[in-house]
């Protein structure tokens, strides 16, 4: 009995003292990092173990079969959340484009090195002379999975109820310029009158207004063709059972749990190698990433946190693909109001005192790169250093002094809005942090997307946070919907007329040089009145398996799954 | 005991009325205009307009709350803004899959909770005493996430026992990582609770009697001790049931589990009212269900205990 105690005491007490280090390491978040050793060491040694196991058999099979180049077959899987819908005329995150663009093909598509638009299902297409009438000259034999031929009414079809009132489609907008698109918007149409099916095979697309680079734009999920009859069949839940032309089909969405495609073996195109493919649905990117260590996954995105040590990483750094992506994170500045009023100086301050690369390096890891305009690198046409400002706090003290708050004297807190949530937080101190060593106070103020926007338009705030992702490679989707004064999606409200007047114009030239000249101009002009502050353009961070052969990521995140084999 | 049970099952009618008035209230209250939810980028005042008249969210409150009550009616729960799916097909989807990670869980925790609070009340202040003591405290302490993520690495990806995330086939194995992770606060409370209400009931003289009359002891605790010592722990058990078939968050994301409580709380980030209100009211009557199993437990368990007017009276 008194060893039993004895015994128990000291059980006891290493259980105590267990518990108190790791309470007290907590508080130090040191427990993080204990987990991080813990998991990193243990996937090295399970990585070992893997490779050790694997390398025997490896040989083995060599030595029976030679591995052939290209080889088919095989399942391909990767890490996306919950698609919010798989219905192209809803598709309108990451998620679920990334699934619909391998089910489905469109008139055009971007290639993925260059961002160049080719055709797809359509042939051939005319442009007549004044720039409104596109007719497309579609290829034969293009089947839907069911086994249909996909015709010209699909496509007439399918944009017909991306644009009408009742779809409520959150992208109905791209299809704006083409004939008929407000009457459908606005409910006293049921028909796209811009768009006809001339006969099976040719489409006639009627726009309002010049838009050369509207073939550009038709690349766009929202406009990928669906069988009416498939609508009509589920209605609601058509997003489940989608019906595509694509290198592979869909065969089932279990929510939350996976998305399976299967080769489309009557493909239009060349066949895809891969027998499957396999959308694993993860709640959170830490666990996918454990299950791509463990060999679980051929594709994930590396958890935010994480880069640095991944890239460092022996074994897993040669894996990973970072890029910039085609988006820009920014601060806008109220200039209907006080302080950024009529005060170019203040915001050009505000410009020059940012420091841009300590962002990217510090918060995200190098992931991103600092903003040199609004346009990204990638798409064609894009000007390298665009804009002046670069990070120079003598200068942006000079700045504050022209506009009349030398030291910041006199300036009160400027209010700034934030969305909360998503690392926003940590970008806005970093400028608080900037903003205060040339004197500038602000103050951040974390609401709700909704509520923020609102309180910038009244006035409320006079700094807030927006983002803005590629639609297209097109430098207009830069521009156009955000600085055209009668866009619907220019939140920060900037008005200038002759930007207008140039944007307007730039989508009428017909000649690709001449017209993206004319962009560089206009992104000019808008970086020259200040009235916003650019932060960085958004990256990539992924991994893929070193056996994953012909994989391919464009800037926008597409991947050609039709392309890419396993070699193992 | 029927009319009792109809009873109860009548007193669900005023609780799904104040539920749904309370959630609807919040969901309406705050700032946010579903149709811009739905529309966002690119959309034109008209489109807004012609969407919020079609939802029907131009209407006041009122009428907006009774439109709601008759499709329920019908059975109806609405369309999520988000997915643009029937509510109903979203948690029939969801829901089976927390019952049954909720179940396991409370297996767990009736099976090792009892057995650990039963030792350690009969053995008290023994080595096993200690034991139980120390690591239910430990259970209680640490974080579940953390808990979780540890599993995963040691059982999962070094030790490559048991899957780590997912329900992949809906075998067994899928279910002991989150489980385990699921019920351990709980099974700490239960066999606290278990522990110190035994103690309690052993202290009682009819336990001395037992003993005196010769029974085992076997049959002292079994039968006197711990039929008597249960009700505050089937309390404990059917209330964590409940709280648990409303889905776990943390478990559910750490394991990427297919559950409705990450699917509420999504919900509740994106103002996806629909979803939000029909989830609750769901979840409002698996408690009001579970509630009733206990009280109906309660009567068993405690022959003393009886609902029926005629009976009280006696």
């Amino acid at each position: 009995m008194k060893i039993n105690r004895r015994i128990a005491m000291l059980i006891v007490v290493a259980i105590i003292v267990t518990l108190v280090g790791t309470i007290f390491a907590g508080c130090k978040g040191a427990v993080e990092k204990a987990v991080t050793e813990a998991i990193e060491e243990a996937v090295e040694e399970v990585e070992e173990a893997v490779e050790a196991e694997e390398e025997a058999p490896a040989e083995e099979v060599a030595e029976e079969e030679a591995p052939a180049e290209e080889a088919a077959g095989g399942v391909f899987r990767i890490y996306i959340h919950e698609p919010v819908t798989l219905d192209p005329a809803n598709c309108y995150e990451s998620e679920g484009i990334q699934v619909a663009r391998q089910v489905f093909d469109v008139l055009v598509k971007y290639d993925i090195e260059t961002l160049e638009t080719v055709p797809a299902v359509a042939e051939s297409w005319d442009i007549s002379d004044d720039g409104l009438v596109y007719t497309f000259y579609l290829k034969k034999g293009v089947t839907f999975h069911s086994g249909r031929e996909v015709v010209a009414g699909d496509f007439a079809y399918a944009w017909t109820r991306l644009t009408l009132a009742e779809t409520a489609s959150y992208l109905a907008y791209h299809a704006a310029p083409i004939v008929g698109y407000d009457e459908c918007q606005e409910g006293t149409a049921d028909t796209l009158t811009g768009v006809k099916a001339l006969d099976d095979y040719t489409l006639e697309v009627t726009l309002q207004y010049p838009f050369a680079d509207f073939i550009k734009t038709l690349g766009h999920v929202c406009f990928f063709p669906v069988a009416k009859e498939d609508v009509d069949e589920y209605g609601d839940l058509y997003a489940e059972h989608i019906n595509g032309n694509g290198a592979f089909k869909f065969v089932e969405w279990k929510h939350d749990q996976y998305i399976n495609l299967v080769r489309n073996d009557d493909y239009w195109g060349e066949n895809a190698k891969l027998d499957e493919v396999e959308y694993k649905i993860f709640a959170d990117e830490d666990t996918a990433f454990l299950e791509f260590k463990a060999g679980n996954l051929e594709y994930t995105a590396i958890p935010q946190g994480k880069v640095n040590a991944t890239v460092e990483d022996a074994d897993l750094g040669g894996l990973v693909i970072m890029k910039p992506q085609l988006a820009i994170y920014y601060f806008a500045m109220n200039v209907q109001n006080p302080p950024f009023k009529d005060n170019l100086a203040l915001r050009e301050a505000v410009n020059y005192a940012i420091d841009r690369q300590n962002i990217c390096d510090v918060i995200n890891e190098g992931v991103s790169v600092p903003a040199t305009g609004f346009v990204p690198p990638g798409i064609p046409g894009f000007q390298e250093g665009a804009m002046k400002y670069t990070y120079d706090p003598e200068i942006a003290k000079q700045k504050l002094e022209e506009a009349g708050y030398p030291g910041g004297e006199g300036l009160e807190p400027i209010k700034f809005g934030i969305n909360v949530g998503s690392g926003h937080e940590m970008i806005a101190e970093a400028m608080q942090a900037d903003l205060k060593d040339i004197g500038i106070d602000i103050e951040i103020i974390g609401m709700e997307w909704g509520t923020a926007l609102e309180a910038f338009q009244n006035g409320e705030i006079s700094f807030f946070r927006l983002g803005w992702g590629a639609d297209y490679p097109i430098m207009d989707n830069f521009l156009y919907p955000l600085f055209h004064s009668e866009s619907s999606d220019n939140y920060s409200g900037y008005v200038n007329l002759e930007v207008d007047e140039l944007l307007v114009e730039a989508r009428k030239t017909a000649d690709d040089d001449e017209r993206e000249a004319k962009y560089r101009e206009i992104e000019k002009i808008i970086l020259d009145d200040a009235a916003f502050a650019l932060v960085y353009f958004y990256g990539i961070r992924r991994i893929v398996q070193p056996y994953v052969k012909g994989f391919a990521l464009s800037n926008m995140e597409n991947y050609d799954l039709s392309k890419v084999w396993l070699e193992k | 005991m029927f009319f009792y049970i109809i009873k109860r099952i009548l007193q669900v009618i005023p609780v799904i009325i104040g539920v749904t008035l309370i959630l609807f209230l919040l969901m309406y209250v705050i700032p946010e205009d579903p149709a811009r939810l739905i529309l966002q980028k690119g959309a034109t005042e008209e489109a807004l307009q012609n969407l919020r008249v079609k939802m029907g969210i131009d209407k006041p409150l009122y009428v907006q709350y009774w439109r709601y009550m008759t499709q329920l009616a019908k059975g109806d729960l609405g369309t999520s803004y988000r997915y643009r799916r029937p509510v109903d097909s979203i948690l029939a989807d969801h829901y089976p899959n927390s019952i049954k990670l909720a179940i396991a869980a409370i297996l767990i925790e009736i099976i090792i909770g009892l057995v650990a609070g039963i030792i350690s009340a009969v053995k008290k202040y023994s080595f096993w005493d200690i034991l139980v003591t120390v690591s239910t405290t430990l259970a209680v302490c640490i974080p579940v996430f953390w808990l979780g993520m540890m599993m995963q690495v040691v059982f999962g990806l070094k030790l490559g026992w048991l899957p780590m995330s997912g329900m992949g086939d809906g075998s067994l194995r899928y279910y002991i990582l989150p489980a385990v992770t699921l019920a351990s606060v709980s099974t700490a409370f239960v066999a606290r609770m278990t522990r110190s209400s035994m103690l309690e009931v052993m202290s009682n003289d009819y336990i001395t009697t037992a003993y005196a009359k010769g029974l085992s002891q076997f049959k002292v605790i079994g039968k006197h001790a711990l039929k008597n010592a249960l009700i505050p722990v089937v309390t404990l058990i059917g209330l964590d049931l409940g709280a648990l078939m409303g889905g776990a968050i943390l478990t559910e994301t750490v394991f990427s589990w297919p559950g409705v409580g990450r699917t509420i709380y999504l919900a509740i980030l994106q103002r996806d009212a629909p979803v939000v209100i029909g989830g609750t009211l769901v979840l409002v009557l698996i408690f009001v269900f579970i509630n009733l199993i206990v009280d109906v437990t309660y009567a068993w368990l405690d022959p003393r205990i009886r609902y029926e007017k005629k009976e009280v009276n006696v």
